[in-house]
């Protein structure tokens, strides 16, 4: 298992989506490289920051009405 | 957890309520419309802003978002949520949008070159909301596309493979990449 590949599956592993040996081959990897565990950390704040963002930004309402 | 009963009611009747302005708008009620679009511009704006990258150019597309929904709307089946039907025409739409000009070449936000991306690099606070949303706005385009689809939005990669037409493995690969640029944009 390369960095890149732990790091791209890195989603499917946190949501549960890989099976059982994969799986294990990402946690052993996580285990023994520092680089992969504090890219798995910043990856987790981030989720944080993400979930915290508003689903909504202001628009000019009427204007825009208007021209519908 | 299960919902208190008031809480439950409280939202079935807003779905209720939800489903009687999308019959009256399908029926071609002008003023159900705009209810509606009332309810859903906010969302349907921070959509088209974060996919394209650009405020102003996102205002014209969620026009153009609205005008397809009001002649599109005796479509919808009432198989899923309204807003779920219509964030995903906003997909749609963006994605058009984007195949169908030439304006992205000109617009000042976006980047193809990670290098040229780099040169924004700061050493601010990564920690705030802005520094997030305008560093997700300089990602490369596709890049940025499935970050916002993906992370934001919540759709699964083979879901954001069927939308741009190209395989689960490209998806994941540009949130890879979207990642590891807004990594190197935040982290000091």
């Amino acid at each position: 298992m390369t960095c890149g590949k732990t790091q791209q599956e890195l989603d499917d592993f946190m949501t549960g989506r890989l099976v059982p040996a994969e799986r294990s081959e990402i946690e052993r990897h996580l285990l023994a490289c520092p680089d992969c565990r504090s890219y798995a950390d910043w990856y987790r704040d981030l989720a944080v920051q993400v979930a915290a963002l508003p689903l909504d930004a202001d628009i000019e309402i009427e204007g825009i009405a208007l021209r519908i | 957890m299960a919902m208190e009963p008031a809480a439950a009611r409280a939202s079935q009747g807003a779905a209720s309520d939800m489903t009687l302005l999308v019959e009256q708008a399908q029926a071609g009620d002008q003023t159900a419309f705009e209810a509606l679009y009332r309810l859903h511009v906010g969302r349907v704006n921070a959509l088209c802003r974060r996919m394209l990258g650009d405020a102003r150019w996102a205002e014209d597309v969620v026009q153009d978002v609205f005008v397809r929904a009001w002649l599109m709307l005796g479509r919808f089946r009432h198989e899923s949520a309204f807003g779920s039907w219509l964030y995903r025409l906003t997909v749609n739409v963006v994605l058009l949008e984007l195949r169908s000009t030439k304006r992205r070449w000109s617009r000042v936000f976006t980047c193809e070159d990670p290098a040229e991306f780099e040169k924004g690099r700061d050493s601010a606070a990564p920690e705030s909301a802005l520094d997030l949303e305008k560093a997700v706005a300089g990602l490369p385009e596709q890049a940025r596309i499935v970050f916002v689809l993906h992370e934001i939005e919540g759709y699964q990669h083979e879901e954001i493979a069927e939308m741009l037409g190209t395989a689960v493995g490209t998806s994941k690969a540009q949130l890879h990449r979207a990642r590891q640029l807004l990594r190197k944009r935040l982290v000091r």
